[in-house]
């Protein structure tokens, strides 16, 4: 799990149906105590991803998403933080031309593809309170870093082989280095290799333009949300969205197949470990 | 400051004729082109440098907190908005360190089709290449994440009922 001679302890939280895990570097001396705030922490975390499920889960009847949906409530009457992350996907849908769109044909819409992000980015202050250095918060292809960089060598970050149906561990074809100054400290993928349908064209664009060949998108920049959205995005959209990440402050990663192999794609400034 | 200063009006004047010469695509050059070039030129210089002053002293959104002693200028500076027989443009600067790192722009032409074409070529290229699976020492690998099954039925409902 760790390398060079850093020392790492983490816990896991199982919420959303995803897993999501606080890694921490410690020392000798403060490991009993750090596993202790850690475990603290950890119930904390679940209460709090619980409640943003209730709220946001198009799976759940009774959630606020749902209801809004089914036209029983207003998103006045829904908490405040319907309305932020409305707000935030309607942002990005302007950010990324249009491809990240969370309104859904029928006149609904399905924020699910930033919530998970965002729920992170609500709960980071809590990792504030388990007074270590540094650490990684991560939940699948979604990974923030805070704090300074573990025992002076930055986190390496694999990027999966989209054609190896696996997170958490496995075989990358790439990798990057995050945390301390001048390096990303946020890094989200998505992709098609749990599903070959979970992503789609927006339906105003689909007649319009090239659809995308990309597998696997992996985006870098300040802040986590913004790069889930637009990994998002460039899975549906392509090179053409890929491009436009710097703009923004982020560097893009677009993995496509091309026979059996893998093909990336980057742009100028994607700070990968390997030239 | 002066000599950086003098550095910064080189560099924003040498990208604002490139702009110029992107804003005008035809390479053969008639007249309309030739007569529009020049003149956002010079004004391009005077702008950009007093921006680039101000910008030193109040702005560097980037590097303000760590280099506020530095001589050389970090930031991103917005250039004039200029006009020609294609359309407007606006260039947008970032130095760090005295060095200009990234050239935008942030008002590009005209939706026709000359411009649009230039604009694609100015954006970011890709760099491409084959990459193999490795099995590297890494604290975590970053695999896709995936969305709700129940917007991906919502969507496909919709392709059929618009008849795609």
């Amino acid at each position: 799990m760790t390398s060079s001679d850093r020392s790492t302890i983490g816990v896991t939280v199982t919420a959303m149906a995803m897993d999501f895990t606080v890694t921490v570097a410690t020392d000798a001396h403060h490991r009993d105590a750090t596993q202790g705030a850690l475990d603290t922490l950890a119930g904390y975390l679940a209460s709090d991803l619980e409640w943003v499920d209730a709220v946001f889960s198009t799976y759940r009847e009774d959630s606020w998403i749902s209801r809004l949906n089914r036209g029983e409530v207003r998103v006045s009457d829904a908490p405040a933080a319907v309305a932020e992350v409305l707000d935030l996907c309607e942002r990005f849908r302007d950010e990324t031309d249009g491809w990240f769109d969370a309104r859904t044909p029928d006149g609904g819409v399905d924020p699910t593809g930033i919530v998970k992000t965002w729920a992170m980015d609500r709960v980071r202050w809590r990792l504030a309170l388990l007074g270590v250095e540094c650490g990684m918060f991560a939940c699948a292809g979604d990974i923030e870093v805070f704090g300074a960089v573990p025992a002076g060598s930055p986190w390496r970050i694999g990027i999966a082989d989209p054609r190896v149906p696996s997170t958490g561990k496995g075989a990358s074809v790439d990798s990057v280095s995050m945390g301390g100054r001048g390096r990303p400290r946020a890094l989200a993928t998505s992709g098609l290799a749990h599903d070959a349908n979970h992503i789609w064209a927006p339906v105003a664009k689909g007649n319009s333009r090239t659809p995308s060949t990309v597998m696997q998108a992996s985006v870098v920049g300040p802040d986590l949300v913004q790069c889930d959205a637009w990994a998002t995005a460039i899975v549906a959209g392509g090179d053409q969205v890929a491009r436009l990440a710097p703009r923004f402050g982020m560097q893009a990663l677009a993995l496509r197949r091309s026979g059996g192999r893998v093909k990336s794609l980057s742009t100028p400034h994607w700070p990968s470990d390997h030239g | 400051m002066k000599a950086t200063n003098a550095v910064v009006v080189t560099g924003a004047s040498a990208v604002i004729l490139t702009a110029g010469f992107i804003a005008a695509p035809n390479p053969g050059g008639n007249d309309t082109d030739e007569s529009a070039m020049p003149s956002p030129t010079p004004e391009g210089n005077l702008t950009s440098a007093t921006s680039a002053d101000d910008g030193a002293a109040s702005e560097s959104p980037a590097d303000s907190g760590a280099d506020e002693t530095s001589d050389l200028v970090s930031g991103t500076f917005d250039g004039p908005v200029v006009n020609n027989i294609r359309g407007d443009y606006q260039v947008r600067l970032t130095f760090d360190q005295g060095v200009l790192v990234e050239v935008e722009f942030p008002v590009a032409g005209t939706e026709a089709p000359e411009s649009r074409f230039i604009n694609e070529d100015a954006l970011p290229q890709l760099a491409e290449r084959f990459v193999e699976a490795q099995d590297w020492d890494v604290d975590y690998v970053s695999g896709a994440s995936f969305t709700s099954p129940a917007m991906v039925e919502s969507a496909q409902g919709a392709f059929e009922d618009a008849g795609v």
